[in-house]
């Protein structure tokens, strides 16, 4: 590879690099700008725009209800993930393909569609739109996720280790309890994470699925159509801090259990 | 009764721990003897509830969705008797309002994929075989930050990057190139740009570990037989990532054909996206449900359709879907 | 020693895979506190007995005994025998104390009894200071030993040993091996041991127990097994050995004539007895032939001359042949003074009649 290539390439990946991340740098300037106008140039600075985030108690709740969705969701969406990743990767059956091929379905089904099927799916199912519909759909969206990401861990368990456990005296419940699922938890924690920042950060599903009361995607969204306050900068920014860490933590445990194990 | 039984084992093996004294329960060996009895008990147990899961949570709002297109109506207003009909399906083809958002949709997101395949594979060959091993993950650290944020946060940001008074047209007009700031957003631009942003991960990391399982030796072998630079990328390392090329191009295609809020925020008029004109049937309080759940499955068919024959040309099966 | 109420029996145990008989009517007995060697070539089926022993496969047809219990369709919880696995298979997320304890947390043992014999095992295999270290902190040996310690610690009948000391190398691996007889003949626990290694085999075992193609092929003690073997394939298996293609021209009570392309020599019959005029095969192992340098007489010396010398420190061992013209190779192992005293040109060696088993299959 010539020196050129190379210097080319680095500054490819440089400039990719701007572009994903100074948007948002643009976006964390703005949530210190002393101006009801969003824009440049910033003349003065200010912290009030997070005051009032702090004292705006709609918008605390909005996201304690995106929370809550959130961590409802995924702990539905690990144990059904789980289940799943133990039939598909411990036995073989007729029809294994197929319930495989289903698992993965909602991943490959574009957003707008996904939506628009659950939206008739709860209705027709009597959920009323709202916290459980919202709830619901992001459950069997993360499924396919957890049950591929527990898939491949599961599949570098050594088959010994549960018949150790099942020599020992432990039935199949006790092995999984007991060995299975502290092998798993580097996959655990990091789907976990992933399912979390993708419900609470999902818009689509809630924004046909959701009731009167906003998850905070839809109600940045529905700032942004009304006109923007700047506020929004201060709240995203604290989106992309927080998110960012848990990600960051997540790769983390990964790295550092799977090094155990 | 329960309780009594779980008392007494309590009190006679007072010090024996959690585990010892759940395989001696009696209530607990019952049940675990009736539904781990035998191999195909215990298979029962672990497909009830997957195997429920996929056909009523996964297949189910498919499938109702396509039972719903062909309602006359839904949810049903008064004075109206529910039927089925194929009105709706045709309905697609009777306005141009509808055709050409989704025609529109299908080519830009084509379109969009072929453009982030070109921006990202440099960024992927950089990554995968040009920084050292030890520095991959840091590297790779610096793209994903922005991923953990969703849809809407990174639309916005890219508004701000776009506006009038966003930072292109402040730095252009710093430097006096521009008198009057340009109208870059509610365009296709604007709407290309940021479904492109949205997207390039999914370009990113297939297209990563596509390249990064290629030996080197590969490419020093073909130099040592005389292959240019240019020669040697076309004929080995182009042809050995096309596995990455083949699910990066199919899972942004996918993804840039399901957005909404992107277009609502980002286009113009003139961009109207199909998941908008879906999307209108739900909105209004009448009951038109029946249309979108029909235009839905046209555009869920196309979808995987052109998925479907995209992968057969690259020479993969239907397992590339996955 | 012997109680009968602990023996294994393995009755007409046979298991299928599809077409492939990877075990087929098995018979065996194992007396307690036998240390039995199951012993075979990888494909054999000495592996998928064992797991039938324990409990982890289940047999097509026939059936295991345990004492007077037939085990045949008890799951591997609730089985009195333990397995030491090929890759130790200790828990990583658990100390080595919590590994120990694990099965007798499970037959619900108190805590002070639980704690007392994790202390006693961690003594006995000299782990003491290693309770609260994970597997992955452990070498290979000490990984090795607390699996062991695993497996004894729920006091079972019996010990199941699948290929356990695999995973280390040479100079560790002989010195494990002694470890585990000694380990064995203090608990005097019954060990089932399977390995492919003869060596490890030979080293360790009251019985071996040799298996071809899913059944047994011979069951002795080592020696007999090592100077007796019952069948060409358990003689070329196990150590080196000369195999002889000769024909029967008399017999004599188990005494057998035998014509080896024109020389007469005497062997003993001890499995099927062979009929004259019978092509058959005969072994005699390498450091059984005896050298001479100087004619012995009496019709027991045959000519050779040596062809290779091969030094391999303790001993030496050499290619020779005999009769000149003719092509006939064996191999000798002697002392490396001994060899080298001999005579390059011709010498003189005897087949001892006790040492060479005439083979009819």
């Amino acid at each position: 590879m010539t020196t050129q290539t190379r210097i080319l390439l680095s500054v490819i990946y440089w400039a990719f690099i701007a572009y994903v991340l100074l948007p948002l740098a643009m976006m964390i300037l703005m949530g210190f700008k002393d101006s009801k106008f969003i824009g440049f140039p910033i003349t003065n600075w200010t912290l009030d725009w997070y005051i009032e985030v702090f004292h705006n108690t709609e918008l605390l709740g909005i996201i304690g209800y995106s929370m809550a969705i959130a961590i409802i969701s995924t702990v539905l969406a690990i144990v059904i993930g789980v289940w799943a990743a133990m039939l598909l990767g411990h036995s073989n059956f007729r029809g294994k393909v197929v319930i495989f091929a289903l698992i993965c379905l909602p991943a490959v089904i574009p957003g707008i569609i996904s939506a628009i099927s659950l939206r008739i799916f709860s209705q027709a199912i009597n959920i009323d739109p709202g916290f459980w519909a919202i709830i619901l759909g992001h459950t069997i969206h993360n499924v396919p996720f957890v049950a591929l990401v527990v898939m491949a861990r599961l599949n570098s368990q050594p088959i010994s280790y549960i018949e150790a456990a099942r020599d020992l005296g432990a039935d199949d419940i006790i092995a999984f309890i007991r060995v299975t699922i502290p092998y798993l938890m580097p996959a655990l924690i990091g789907a976990g994470i992933f399912c979390m920042l993708t419900s609470f950060d999902d818009f689509v599903r809630s924004f046909f699925l959701g009731g009167y009361q906003p998850t905070l995607p839809v109600y940045i969204f529905g700032q942004l159509r009304t006109g923007m306050s700047p506020e929004i900068n201060a709240i995203s920014t604290i989106v992309l801090l927080v998110s960012a860490a848990m990600g960051l933590f997540a790769e983390r445990i990964i790295k550092r259990r799977s090094k155990d194990s | 009764m329960l309780s009594d039984m779980k008392n007494q084992t309590a009190t006679t093996h007072g010090a024996i721990n959690f585990w010892g004294r759940l395989v001696n329960n009696k209530v607990y060996l019952i049940i675990t003897n009736t539904l781990l009895a035998t191999n195909k008990s215990r298979f029962f147990i672990l497909a009830s509830l997957p195997v429920f899961w996929a056909l009523f949570a996964h297949l189910g709002p498919i499938l109702k969705m396509i039972d719903l297109s062909f309602y006359n109506a839904y949810p049903l207003t008064i004075g109206k008797e529910m039927h089925y009909t194929t009105d709706n399906w045709t309905h697609f083809f009777k306005s141009s309002v509808f055709y050409i958002p989704f025609l529109r949709t299908i080519i830009f997101s084509a379109i969009l994929t072929i453009v982030t395949l070109i921006l990202v594979y440099p960024v992927a060959y950089f990554l995968a075989r040009h920084v050292p091993k030890n520095k991959q993950m840091l590297y790779m650290m610096l793209v994903l930050i922005p991923f953990w944020v969703g849809e809407i946060v990174r639309t916005y940001a890219i508004m701000i990057l776009l506006g009038n008074k966003g930072l292109i047209n402040m730095v252009l007009r710093y430097f006096d190139l521009i008198d009057r700031p340009i109208p870059f957003m509610y365009t296709n631009f604007s709407l290309g740009m940021g479904i492109v942003y949205l997207t390039s991960l999914f370009m990113l990391l297939p297209l990563y570990s596509a390249l990064e399982k290629i030996p080197h030796s590969l490419g020093e072998a073909a130099s040592d037989l005389g292959a240019g630079a240019w020669k040697r990328f076309l004929r080995i390392t182009l042809p050995l990532s096309k596995d990455g090329i083949a699910s990066g191009c199919i899972l942004v295609f996918l993804m840039s054909t399901g957005f909404y809020a992107t277009p609502v925020i980002l286009g113009g008029t003139s961009s109207t996206m199909f998941a908008e004109t879906i999307a209108g049937f739900f909105h209004v309080a009448a009951d038109r449900w029946p249309v979108g759940a029909a235009f839905s499955v046209i555009m869920l068919l196309s979808t995987l359709t052109i998925s479907a024959i995209f992968l057969k040309l690259m020479g993969r099966g239907s397992k590339g879907l996955l | 020693m012997s109680n009968e109420q602990n023996d294994v029996r393995i009755i007409n145990l046979s298991k299928h895979f599809g077409d492939v008989k990877a075990v087929d009517k098995l018979n065996l007995t194992i007396k307690q506190g036998e240390f039995v060697t199951l012993l075979g070539q990888s494909g054999c089926g000495k592996s998928t007995t064992l797991r039938m022993l324990g409990g982890f496969e289940q047999p097509t047809s026939g059936k295991i005994f345990l004492g007077k219990d037939d085990v045949t369709n008890i799951p591997p919880n609730k089985r009195d025998e333990n397995m030491v696995f090929q890759d130790y298979a200790l828990f990583p997320h658990m100390t080595v104390y919590q590994n120990i304890a694990f099965g007798l947390e499970l037959k619900g043992e108190t805590k002070s009894d639980i704690t007392a014999r994790v202390k006693h095992l961690l003594n006995f295999m000299e782990l003491n200071s290693y309770g609260e270290r994970k597997p992955n902190e452990l070498s290979g040996g000490q990984r090795q030993r607390v699996a062991l310690a695993r497996a004894l610690a729920p006091r079972p009948k019996v010990l199941l040993l699948d290929e356990p000391l695999g995973a280390l190398d040479a100079k560790l691996r002989r010195q494990v091996q002694i470890e585990l007889k000694d380990i064995q003949r203090r608990t005097g626990k019954t060990f089932i041991f399977v390995t492919h290694d003869q060596e490890e085999a030979l080293t360790m075992s009251d019985r071996i127990l040799v298996m071809n193609n899913g059944s047994l092929e011979q069951d002795g003690t080592p020696e007999e097994i090592y100077f007796h073997p019952v069948s060409k394939f358990v003689a070329s298996f196990i150590g080196e050995a000369n195999i002889l293609s000769c024909n029967v021209v008399a017999i004599n009570g188990n005494e057998v004539i035998l014509d080896w392309y024109g020389q007469r020599i005497c062997g003993q019959y001890r499995a099927d007895k062979p009929e004259i005029g019978q092509n058959v095969d005969a072994v005699i192992r390498p450091e059984k032939v005896v050298c001479y340098k100087n004619d012995p007489g009496n019709d027991v010396g045959i000519e050779a001359s040596i062809t290779q010398r091969i030094f391999k420190g303790s001993y030496s061992s050499a290619n020779i042949s005999i009769g000149e013209k003719r092509d006939i190779t064996m191999q000798i192992l002697t002392d490396a003074e001994t060899l080298h005293s001999l005579n390059d040109e011709k010498f003189w060696i005897s087949i001892p009649t006790k040492y060479l088993t005439v083979l009819t299959k």
